[in-house]
C-alpha cells in the first residue's frame, strides 16, 4: 500500500512534469546586438537600461508580474500583506540556488534590502522602500517586511530583481558597490549565468542548468555592442545577431526582411507636450485646452511615428486598471480651439497671429536634439499652432544644455518631451506640486500645482487596495484632463527584430519578450 | 641628438599644462550637470543635489578645482570616472591598446597605398592613371566616416558577406586568432586610414615632382641608371622627407577619427570611451582622455622631427 501512493505520487510527479520537460528544446544562442555598454551589475545600484537588460536574465526577483500584469509569486513561492497593510511576509521556495551553488535563503532578501534602505550605500531604489522599517527572518524561508506607514505601490517594487547572495555582496565596502567585483561578475539566482564581459565588445551569458523554474533553452545570451544602432541593426539583418531593437523610423524596413519577424508590443512610454502652467501665456487653462485641440495626434501616430504607437490620453498607460477612458481628453477640432482662443481674449491680429493687449501670441517651445521624432513632432506643431494663430519659436538644443539651461530652470512656455512610467498608480512625479526640479521632485518641469489633486496622489500611496487606487486614479484624470498641464501625444509601441531561427518568443503588451529563458535556437 | 631630446621633452610639458587649462576651462563651462548621474530621479531635492556636488568637489569654484586636480595628477592620480565608478586610468588603458592598433593599421595602410600611388602619379604626371589616383584622393579627403563606414558595411558585409559588421572578434574565435583579427580590422582601418592616405597621395606627387627636376636626378639618369633605380634610390629618399612630417600631424586626425569610426565599427576603443564621457559630463575621464591623447599628439610630433634625421643626413640635432 505504502509503495503504491509513492508510485502515484511519482506517476502524477512525472505527468505534472512532462510536458515542461517535453516541450522544452534547448540549444543555441540568443545574440543580442546592442549600442550601449552597462555600467555595474549591482542589481540595486544600476540606473541604466544596458545594465538592467542583462540583470534580468541572471536575477529572478521574489514576485513577478503575469501576462495580465498581476502580481505572482516567482522565486517567494507565496506572499501575505496584513489587514493593516503594515506587514508583508514572504515564504521562499526551497532549493533556489544562487549560480555558485549555494540556496538562496531568507538572510540573502535581509542583507540586500537592507543594503538597498541603507543611507550610505546610496541606492536609486532607497526612497521605494522607505516605508520598510525592518525586515525579519523568523526562518530560513521566511522574510518578513515591517512598515511605518502603508504603501500603496511596494509591491511592484519587489518583481524587479533585488536579492544578491550575502556571502558574496558581504565582501566589499557597501559604499563602494558599483566599484566592487561583484559589479563586474554578478552571481544571481536567474536563468542565465554571468560568464564574461569585455568592456565595449559583449557580455557573455550561460545556460544555468539549477535554475528553479525548469530547463532553460538558450546555451548562451550574448550582448554583442556593435558601437551604433545603425551597425546593430545591419548585423541583425545579416543574420550575426539575432535579435535587435528597433526604433519607430526602421521597422516596415525591417518587418520587410524575410529572415526576421519583428514583435510589437505596446510599451510604457509615451510623448507629451509639457506645458509651463507657470508662463505668460500658457498659465490660461484655455490656452492649453486650444492647444490641445489645435494637435491631430492620429497625424503624429501615422505620419511620424509610421503607425507605431496609439494617439495618447494619458500619463497612466491604457492596459492597467489605472487608466479612465472617461477622462476629459481632446481630439482634434479647430472651431473647438479657435473659440477657446478668443475666449481667453486672444483676437486675430492683421497677420493672422493672435494678440491680446498689444502682445502677439508667440509661444517658445524646445526640445532634445538627437531624437528625430520628437524633432519631427516639434515641427508639426509649430505648424499646426500657426493654423489656429499661434506663432511658435521652435528651438532644438544639446540634452544636457536642454535640461540645464532651459527644462529645469522653467525657461519655455511648452516643450515636447518622452516618458516612461511604471505599471503602477503611483503618478506623484507628474503631477505633484512638490515634484518640481526645485522641489523634492523633478519630473513636473511645468509647475503644476493643484492642492485636491496632490492629496488624491497622496492617497494612493497611503493604500494597498488596488481597487481604491483606481477610483482615486480616475479622480486625478478627470482633473489633469481638465486642466492639461500635459497634452499627451502618443504611447509608443516598442519593436525587437527577431531572426525567425529563434523560436518560442512571446512578447505581451507593456512587459515586453516574457519568456526568454524558453525560447530557444533551431 | 640627447640634448634636442631632452630639450623638446621640457619644452613639452608647458604647452601640456596650457592644454590643460584650457580644456578644463572649456569642459566646466559646457552646460550640464554631472550630479544628476549621481542622484535618482526620485531624490533629486536641491538638498540632496548640494549634497553631492560637495562630496564631488564641485561646489568649490572653478581654479581651486583646477589646482586640486593638477595636485592629483602630479601624484599620478587622475580621479575616478563619474560615469564608470572606476578608475580613468583603469579604464582607459583597457581601451588604448585597441586605439593604437586600429591607428597603427589604418598608418601602415594609408603609407602602403599613398606613397606608391604618389610616386606613379608623379612619374605619370596628366596621363589617365594620375587622374584616377588624383580623383581617388579628392574623394578620399572629402568622404563623411561615418556615411562611408556605413557604405562599405552594407557592400562588404551585409551584400558580399565577407567581412563580420562590426567588433574585433568573434565569440568563438575558429582558425588561427590573427586571422579573426583581420576580418574584424580590414573596414575600419580603410575608412580610419582613407583621409590621411589621400592627403598623403597628394603630399608625396608634389614632392616627388619637385625632386625629379632636381639636378642629381639628371645626373644619375645620364650616368645610366635604370628609371627605377633612380625613382627608388636618389628620388625617393629626398621626396619622402615631407610626407614623412606627416606622421606627426596625422596622429591627432586618427586620434580624433576614431571616435567615429569606432562607433562605426564597433571598435572598443578609447574614442568610444571619450564619446560617452563628453556626453556624461565626465570630467575627470575627459580630463584624463585629453591628457592621454595630447601626449600621443605631442610625443607624435617629436618623432616626425626625429624621422627627419634619419631620412635626411644633412638635418642634425
Amino acid at each position: 500500500m505504502k509503495s503504491k501512493s509513492l508510485l502515484a505520487v511519482l506517476a502524477l510527479a512525472a505527468v505534472l512534469a512532462a510536458p515542461l520537460a517535453a516541450q522544452q528544446k534547448q540549444g543555441g544562442d540568443l545574440m543580442f546586438a546592442t549600442f550601449s555598454d552597462p555600467l555595474y551589475f549591482v542589481p540595486f545600484m544600476h540606473a541604466d537600461s544596458a545594465s538592467s537588460d542583462v540583470l534580468v536574465n541572471v536575477f529572478a526577483p521574489l514576485l513577478n508580474y503575469d501576462k495580465n500584469l498581476k502580481i505572482i509569486p516567482w522565486v517567494a513561492e507565496s506572499y501575505q500583506i496584513s489587514p493593516d497593510g503594515l506587514t508583508y511576509t514572504f515564504k521562499l521556495r526551497k532549493g533556489v540556488l544562487w549560480h555558485n551553488g549555494e540556496e538562496m535563503t531568507s538572510n540573502d532578501v535581509k542583507v540586500s534590502y537592507d543594503l538597498i534602505r541603507d543611507p550610505a550605500v546610496n541606492s536609486p531604489r532607497r526612497t521605494v522602500f522607505e516605508a520598510v522599517s525592518e525586515i525579519t527572518t523568523p526562518d530560513r524561508y521566511t522574510v518578513v517586511f515591517k512598515l511605518s506607514k502603508v504603501d500603496g505601490v511596494l509591491l511592484n517594487a519587489f518583481t524587479t530583481a533585488y536579492a544578491v547572495p550575502a556571502s558574496e555582496i558581504q565582501k566589499y565596502d557597501k559604499t563602494k558597490l558599483k566599484e566592487s567585483a561583484f559589479a563586474r561578475a554578478p552571481i544571481g539566482n536567474g536563468p542565465f549565468m554571468f560568464e564574461e564581459w569585455l568592456t565595449n565588445q559583449r557580455v557573455v551569458l550561460k545556460r544555468f542548468d539549477k535554475y528553479f523554474d525548469g530547463p532553460v533553452g538558450f546555451d548562451r545570451y550574448v550582448y554583442l555592442n556593435k558601437g551604433s544602432q545603425a551597425t546593430a541593426l545591419v548585423a541583425t539583418e545579416k543574420g550575426e545577431t539575432n535579435r535587435v531593437f528597433v526604433p519607430e523610423a526602421e521597422v516596415a524596413r525591417m518587418s520587410a526582411i524575410p529572415s526576421l519577424d519583428v514583435h510589437r508590443y505596446v510599451g510604457n512610454v509615451f510623448d507629451a507636450i509639457i506645458w509651463n502652467c507657470k508662463g505668460e501665456i500658457t498659465s490660461d487653462v484655455r490656452v492649453r485646452q486650444a492647444l490641445s485641440y489645435a494637435i491631430n495626434k492620429q497625424a503624429i501616430v501615422s505620419g511620424i511615428y509610421k503607425g507605431n504607437g496609439r494617439p495618447g490620453v494619458s500619463s497612466f498607460i491604457p492596459g492597467t486598471p489605472f487608466y479612465n477612458a472617461k477622462a476629459p481628453n481632446y481630439a482634434y477640432d479647430l472651431a473647438k480651439a479657435k473659440q477657446l482662443l478668443d475666449e481667453a481674449g486672444w483676437k486675430v491680429g492683421p497677420d493672422g497671429i493672435r494678440v491680446k493687449n498689444g502682445k502677439r501670441m508667440k509661444l517658445f517651445m524646445i526640445t532634445n536634439k538627437g531624437n528625430i521624432m520628437r524633432e519631427k513632432i516639434l515641427q508639426y506643431v509649430q505648424s499646426a499652432f500657426k493654423v489656429v494663430g499661434v506663432e511658435v519659436e521652435a528651438q532644438i538644443l544639446e540634452w544636457n544644455t536642454f535640461l540645464t539651461k532651459y527644462v529645469e530652470v522653467g525657461r519655455f512656455d511648452a516643450y515636447v518631451g518622452g516618458f516612461s512610467t511604471g505599471l503602477t498608480a503611483d503618478h506623484q512625479a507628474f503631477y505633484h506640486s512638490e515634484a518640481t526640479p526645485s522641489g523634492k521632485g523633478y519630473l513636473n518641469r511645468g509647475k503644476y500645482a493643484n492642492a485636491e489633486v496632490d492629496k488624491l496622489l497622496e492617497a494612493i500611496k497611503a493604500t494597498a487596495d488596488t481597487a481604491k487606487q483606481a477610483e482615486l486614479a480616475f479622480k486625478v484624470q478627470e482633473i489633469v484632463g481638465r486642466e492639461v498641464p500635459y497634452t499627451f501625444l502618443i504611447n509608443r509601441t516598442q519593436a525587437y527584430a527577431y531572426n525567425k531561427k529563434v523560436k518560442n518568443v512571446i512578447s505581451y503588451d507593456l512587459l515586453g519578450w516574457y519568456n526568454a529563458e524558453k525560447s530557444y535556437i533551431e | 641628438m640627447w640634448k634636442f631630446l631632452i630639450r623638446r621633452l621640457i619644452q613639452a610639458l608647458p604647452l601640456l599644462l596650457i592644454v590643460t587649462i584650457i580644456t578644463f576651462i572649456i569642459i566646466n563651462l559646457a552646460p550640464g550637470d554631472p550630479v544628476y548621474m549621481f542622484v535618482s530621479p526620485d531624490q533629486m531635492d536641491k538638498a540632496n543635489l548640494d549634497l553631492v556636488r560637495r562630496e564631488l568637489g564641485l561646489d568649490k569654484p572653478l581654479h581651486i578645482r583646477y589646482l586640486v586636480w593638477l595636485g592629483n595628477v602630479l601624484r599620478g592620480d587622475f580621479g575616478k570616472s563619474f560615469f564608470y565608478q572606476r578608475p580613468v586610468m583603469e579604464v582607459l588603458l583597457e581601451s588604448l591598446p585597441n586605439t593604437l592598433v586600429l591607428a597603427l593599421s589604418a598608418t601602415i595602410f594609408s603609407f602602403a597605398v599613398a606613397i606608391p600611388a604618389g610616386i606613379i602619379s608623379a612619374i605619370k604626371r596628366n596621363t589617365p592613371i594620375d587622374y584616377f589616383f588624383s580623383t581617388i584622393s579628392f574623394i578620399g579627403v572629402s568622404l563623411p566616416s561615418f556615411w562611408f563606414g556605413l557604405l562599405l558595411i552594407l557592400f562588404f558585409s551585409l551584400r558580399l558577406g565577407w567581412f563580420p559588421t562590426a567588433g574585433m572578434q568573434s565569440l568563438d574565435v575558429k582558425g588561427p586568432v590573427i586571422l579573426d583579427r583581420l576580418k574584424y580590422i580590414v573596414l575600419p582601418t580603410i575608412v580610419l586610414g582613407m583621409g590621411s592616405m589621400a592627403s598623403k597621395m597628394r603630399y608625396m606627387r608634389s614632392s616627388m615632382l619637385e625632386v625629379i627636376r632636381q639636378d642629381y636626378v639628371r645626373t644619375a639618369r645620364a650616368k645610366g641608371l635604370s628609371g627605377f633605380v633612380v625613382i627608388t634610390k636618389h628620388a625617393l629618399r629626398n621626396a619622402l622627407l615631407p610626407v614623412i612630417t606627416l606622421l606627426g600631424l596625422i596622429i591627432p586626425g586618427l586620434v580624433g577619427g576614431a571616435v567615429i569610426v569606432e562607433s562605426i565599427f564597433g571598435w572598443p576603443g578609447i574614442g568610444r570611451i571619450a564619446i560617452t564621457a563628453s556626453f556624461n559630463r565626465d570630467y575627470p575621464l575627459m580630463m584624463g582622455n585629453l591628457m592621454l591623447t595630447s601626449t600621443m599628439v605631442i610625443l607624435g610630433s617629436l618623432i616626425a622631427d626625429l624621422l627627419y634625421a634619419v631620412a635626411d643626413p644633412r638635418i642634425k640635432y
